[in-house]
């Protein structure tokens, strides 16, 4: 099933906990928008919150093997390490963020068609470029402006009238070819990275969030307080450990 | 622990299991039928994980897939008081409706 794929997104602590009820329940949902929303929603609140995966003591009659994690070897380099991962990310994100950014609205300006025609009658315009109804033109002056044309022979039509009024300033004519089979996949793409590149940027950040908070301190103290409760170490045993884990 | 704001869904869900333990999907279900609400499956586990931790709510066995819950005695006094706070504050509103 698809949705269940979603519960991916959660962390591993809370899909040890309840990966399996919430799996059922979401097969039973037809997938929708919403649904989908919220399970990123949920996933993203999970990792924010990583106390709510803490496996539940209260009255659990389990067979009492209750595995108590080793407490995670972790140096500080390695620590450093992930900070400047995340960093990393970070930035080639910010980076990604800009280039979508700049891909959506393009820094060439938009003029009317009338303009086009006018600059080229006054021997301003230097070349044309003409792909499908939308025509780039640069300016003797160095600037480039684009326009779009009811059709590309009335373009074709000034420049040639302007070449033979004026053959010293020839005005260069080409015709770009992109297939529009070509160019709608990558535009689609574009126009939804930045999405994509919000939803990275948010479970990066609560994934650092997350690592930020310790391995799981407050989880293994609760295991131990159910240990101590079930008989299983002494309350001498739990106090030490609980020393060492809250250092 | 008990003396946070309960969410909305949290309080769907502690109004569910009032009356018996129930699993998720049985919870979802009366939920709908008590409040024409559906909570979906993030928003239901989100806040029962929140119940759970809080202790309000506790998991009966270990059933898997169909695992119930249940009120426990906290549980049943947090969502009293929040009932009975409702209540109050429904009486107002219903009071200064009718005085205009």
């Amino acid at each position: 099933m698809r949705q269940r794929r979603l519960l991916r997104l959660y962390p591993s602590r809370w899909r040890q906990r309840y990966e399996e009820e919430v799996g059922a329940l979401v097969e039973d949902e037809p997938l929708s928008l919403g649904a989908v929303l919220d399970l990123v929603r949920g996933a993203f609140d999970a990792h924010v919150h990583p106390e709510l995966g803490a496996p539940s003591l209260v009255g659990s009659t389990g067979s009492g093997q209750i595995p108590l994690a080793p407490p995670s070897q972790r140096s500080p380099a390695a620590d450093l390490l992930r900070v400047v991962l995340v960093l990393i990310a970070l930035i080639a994100i910010g980076l990604g963020l800009l280039y979508a950014y700049r891909a959506q609205s393009p820094a060439v300006p938009s003029v009317s068609f009338q303009q086009l025609l006018s600059e080229i009658q006054d021997g301003r315009v230097r070349a044309v470029t003409i792909d499908g109804s939308r025509v780039t033109f640069v300016l003797t002056d160095g600037r480039t402006q684009q326009t779009t044309a009811p059709s590309g022979d009335i373009v074709v039509r000034a420049v040639s009238d302007r070449n033979q009024a004026d053959p010293a300033h020839q005005i260069e004519l080409r015709f770009s070819q992109t297939s529009p089979d070509f160019s709608v996949a990558p535009s689609i793409f574009l126009s939804v990275l930045p999405l994509l590149l919000v939803v990275a940027l948010i479970f990066t950040a609560a994934w650092a969030v997350d690592r930020s908070r310790g391995p799981q301190r407050y989880e293994l103290l609760a295991r131990l307080g159910d240990l101590k409760d079930r008989g299983l170490i002494t309350e001498e045993e739990f106090q030490k450990e609980k020393r060492r884990l809250l250092r | 622990m008990t003396n946070h704001k309960l969410s909305s869904e949290a309080v769907l869900i502690l109004v569910s299991l009032a009356d018996e333990p129930k699993h998720g999907y049985a919870m979802q279900h009366d939920i709908e039928r008590i409040s024409g609400r559906r909570l979906g499956p993030g928003s239901l586990y989100g806040a029962i994980a929140r119940l759970e931790a809080a202790g309000l709510i506790e998991a009966l066995s270990d059933k898997g897939a169909r695992r119930p819950y249940r009120l426990t005695a906290a549980g049943s006094r947090t969502l009293s008081s929040e009932l009975e706070s409702m209540r109050r504050l429904a009486a107002a509103g219903m009071r200064r409706l009718a005085e205009r």
